[in-house]
């Protein structure tokens, strides 16, 4: 049974948009990720406090319950931390930070991955040799292990660990883009291009790349919540952002002294924050699979 | 079927034995404790650390010793004069023995002074506590005569850690001490086994010169985490615990199966900061285009200081597990100034800023450490608001302490969080704020080279003063010159607590650091 019902004008968009709506789930996820993107960058508006400014802060609100009122009269719907900051808005200016950071790195580490994947798939010999024995040397350390290397290195901070997950994340795109572009070269229109004396960038990124993209935006989605993941496991292990300017991991790491204490939503609320990022990430990175996977289709 | 039969038995037996064994156990006399840091080693001249220090008490002895307010006490001397301002005279404690049978006798004072000066490879050597001795003389077995080179007042807290081992011991070497072969003492326990950060097993000595202590055996449980070691207690996995959280303490109190006992500790936690260089790395005020330090100027550190409204944090972060500094030594039954508090004053410290040249204040970034008292983190976001509030915009930086003290000796931070024990009034002073001298022991926390002249004179005039009277005068004298050139910012004093099993034991704070479980007292069934 197929599901696809013939449209009066069916462009490859069209199609595309109708097969991801095809799972509810999927189309929930995407939802969530747009309401969290809108969240993080409205921050600054809609935040009910500069959680990144001291002045903003008071340490006798430090630990209040949520719904608590401030000494000032503002409500803090899910508490305050020990310094007195907003988990909401701590959350929301959290959220930037991890958006930031994972979608960042995710796409300059893109850039590079795909790059020299497209190049070690075309050239070969000894080009793709060294490109791809690097890639397997980088894939067999742990990524943690190999970001906390670079951030004892090179010390904290959101550049710092923006780097750290480039560094750790190219290699799986490189991969990614040199089995895709392996099996794209052979074909008829690559060989028809060739023949017509293009120059070779020409060959690979505008004939090459396009048709190896999707199973990189796969991979893209699912290196975003990755990165995310890791830039939190960072913060948590106190490696990443400045303590002031905490992001979802460091709001985490910063409650879990008050767990046993029944202080829980320290770290309770921004662990469910990014829970709900990443869950909504992956959802549509699942579904943007079988989309563009044609052998997965029935 | 023989075999399944035969195991079924033993099984049973041994459900048999486990169950008749469980009471058995309860009166064993065995003491579990859970410590935050255990000892680095066994050998008592080794490593100048609190951790040794505490832990090492339990089964080495000095000549004196301090007790739980931090006053000395006789130990291995009954009783000492002073003949000349730099002549001791110690009369030694008659019929101690060490673990190993060998008689203690003042020859064995003597070796273990010379011994610190020879031990190798010392990553904190305890010269510090022997540097003034001229020479030690044996008059008799049990008598001694010490000469320092100068008058000496609190010559009693330094021989305080000095750890008398035997002078049979002589050619043994730290790791020996290690091994624990050559760890011999005079203590109320002796060490039984030790694996470093994991457990240490004591076992009574059952000759020691005192009272009996009521445990037949200790068991020394290393457990860094605060929470994993709060968690032990409350699994009764042990029986005592020290460092007890702030976050937990309230908990623990309400209970009625545990018992909580805090002390404030002899200790002191201060902000340092860069007094001497034209341009410091982490203070700057680029908005009004001048780069130069701001916290040369007297009147800026000063207003720093007013900045901070230390009651309401040490309230907030530590809860009841700290107390406000407002001076060096301003706790316990130590030789006090009687100086008014100089408590939180922002318009003051706004005023300060402007005559200091930065009426629009300045950017910081304050370092601290993470990791070595429960807090720490918040506490230093917690003056960093206090300095943003005032309008000196901070940022913080933590990190352990292993990367932040050596990156202070090299002059990597403008202001930084540190701390030491304050064992006597003047400790801390000759530690922090006098110009520093490897030789006199002067200023080994000075890792920012502040250095004045007329607070040099007054303290190395007091630190030879053997009047006591006027020794305080000297004290107050300096008190106030720090507080004017605020070359440090006192913050707090911490709390120590310790909480125990009410069923099995109970245990009254100490001023120190330190756990010394012959005090540890059997709850009476």
């Amino acid at each position: 049974m197929s599901a696809t019902v013939p449209l009066k004008e069916e462009t490859p968009f069209r199609r595309f948009v109708w097969e991801f709506s095809s799972s509810s789930l999927a189309v929930a996820g995407f939802l969530t990720a747009v309401v969290i993107t809108l969240m993080a960058l409205l921050a600054p508006i809609l935040a009910p406090q500069n959680p990144y400014d001291l002045v903003h802060l008071d340490i006798m609100d430090g630990r209040l319950p949520p719904g608590s009122e401030s000494m000032s009269g503002m409500t803090f719907w899910l508490g305050t931390d020990d310094q007195g900051r907003d988990m909401l808005s701590g959350i929301m200016y959290g959220l930037r930070i991890s958006l930031g950071v994972g979608v960042g790195s995710a796409v300059i580490a893109g850039l590079i991955g795909s790059a020299l994947g497209l190049i070690a798939a075309y050239l070969g010999g000894k080009t793709e040799t060294a490109i791809m024995r690097l890639v397997d040397l980088q894939l067999s350390f742990p990524s943690i292990l190999v970001a906390l290397m670079i951030l004892a290195f090179l010390g904290k901070g959101v550049m710092n660990v923006m780097l750290a997950l480039v560094i750790v994340e190219w290699a799986r795109y490189a991969r990614t883009a040199r089995s895709a572009a392996l099996v794209e070269r052979r074909r008829e229109y690559m060989e028809a291009a060739a023949c017509l004396a293009l120059p070779r960038w020409r060959l690979l990124f505008r004939h090459l790349l396009p048709n190896c993209l999707p199973p990189l935006i796969v991979i893209g989605t699912i290196q975003i919540a990755r990165a995310i993941t890791l830039e939190a496991t960072l913060s948590f292990l106190g490696l990443g952002v400045p303590i002031t300017e905490p992001s979802l991991g460091l709001l985490i790491a910063n409650g879990y002294q008050y767990m046993l204490s029944g202080k829980y939503w320290i770290s309770f609320y921004p662990g469910i924050a990014l829970l709900v990022t990443i869950v909504a990430i992956n959802l549509m990175g699942d579904q943007l699979r079988d989309v563009l996977n044609p052998r997965l289709q029935k | 079927m023989r075999v399944a039969k035969f195991s079924l038995h033993t099984i049973r037996a041994i459900f048999l034995l486990l169950i008749l064994g469980c009471p058995i156990q309860g009166f064993s006399q065995e003491l579990r404790v859970g410590v935050q840091v255990g000892p680095t080693t066994l050998d008592p001249h080794f490593f100048n650390y609190f951790a040794n220090i505490g832990n090492l008490g339990n089964i080495y002895e000095a000549l004196v010793t301090e007790d739980r307010e931090g006053k000395i006490q006789p130990q291995l001397a009954t009783s000492w004069e002073t003949v000349t301002p730099t002549e001791w005279l110690f009369h030694l404690r008659e019929g101690v023995k060490f673990h190993n049978g060998a008689a203690f006798g003042a020859q064995d004072v003597a070796f273990s002074i010379a011994r610190t000066k020879t031990v190798q490879g010392s990553p904190g050597s305890f010269v510090t506590f022997t540097a003034q001795i001229k020479a030690v003389e044996v008059i008799g077995p049990l008598t001694l005569k010490i000469t320092t080179f100068s008058p000496a007042p609190y010559f009693l807290f330094d021989l305080a850690r000095v750890f008398i081992v035997s002078a049979g011991s002589s050619a043994a070497s730290t790791a020996e001490y290690n091994q624990g072969t050559a760890a011999i003492g005079t203590g109320p326990f002796r060490s039984a086994s030790w694996s470093q950060n994991a457990e240490w097993m004591l076992q009574r000595n059952d000759a020691w010169w005192g009272a009996a202590p009521p445990w037949a055996s200790v068991r020394v449980r290393i457990i860094p985490n605060d929470a994993a070691r709060v968690a032990a207690l409350l699994a009764k996995d042990v029986d005592l615990i020290d460092r007890v959280p702030s976050s937990d303490m309230a908990r623990l109190e309400a209970s009625k199966q545990f018992a909580v006992s805090s002390r404030p500790g002899l200790e002191v936690f201060v902000l340092n900061i860069d007094t001497q260089r034209e341009t410091s790395p982490f203070a700057r005020a680029p908005t009004s285009g001048q780069t130069k330090n701001p916290l040369r100027e007297p009147a800026i550190r000063r207003a720093l200081s007013l900045a901070i409204n230390r009651k309401l944090l040490v309230d907030r972060v530590f809860e009841q597990s700290a107390v406000p500094a407002f001076e060096l030594s301003d706790v316990g039954d130590q030789e006090r100034t009687g100086l008014a508090p100089q408590d939180y004053d922002p318009v003051q410290a706004k005023a300060l800023l402007a005559e200091g040249g930065f009426p629009d204040g300045f950017e910081l970034t304050l370092h601290g450490f993470s990791g070595v008292i429960a807090g720490d983190v918040q506490l230093i976001q917690g003056v960093a608001q206090f300095f943003s509030r005032v309008g000196v915009k901070t940022r913080v930086e933590t990190m352990p302490p292993t990367v932040l003290f050596p990156g202070a000796s090299r002059g990597e931070w403008s202001i930084y969080l540190t701390g030491s024990t304050t064992p006597y009034a003047i400790a801390p002073y000759k530690f922090f704020v006098m110009t520093p001298n490897p030789d006199k022991g002067y200023g080994s926390g000075n890792r920012l080279r502040f250095s004045n002249d007329r607070l040099d004179d007054v303290l190395s005039k007091a630190l030879v003063t053997m009047d006591a009277t006027e020794r305080l005068g000297l004290i107050k004298q300096a008190a106030t010159l720090v507080r004017e050139l605020a070359p440090v910012i006192p913050l707090f004093h911490p709390v120590y607590s310790w909480a125990s099993n009410r069923e099995v034991a109970d245990y009254e704070a100490w001023a120190l650091p330190f756990t010394r479980v012959m005090y540890a007292r059997p709850t009476a069934r």
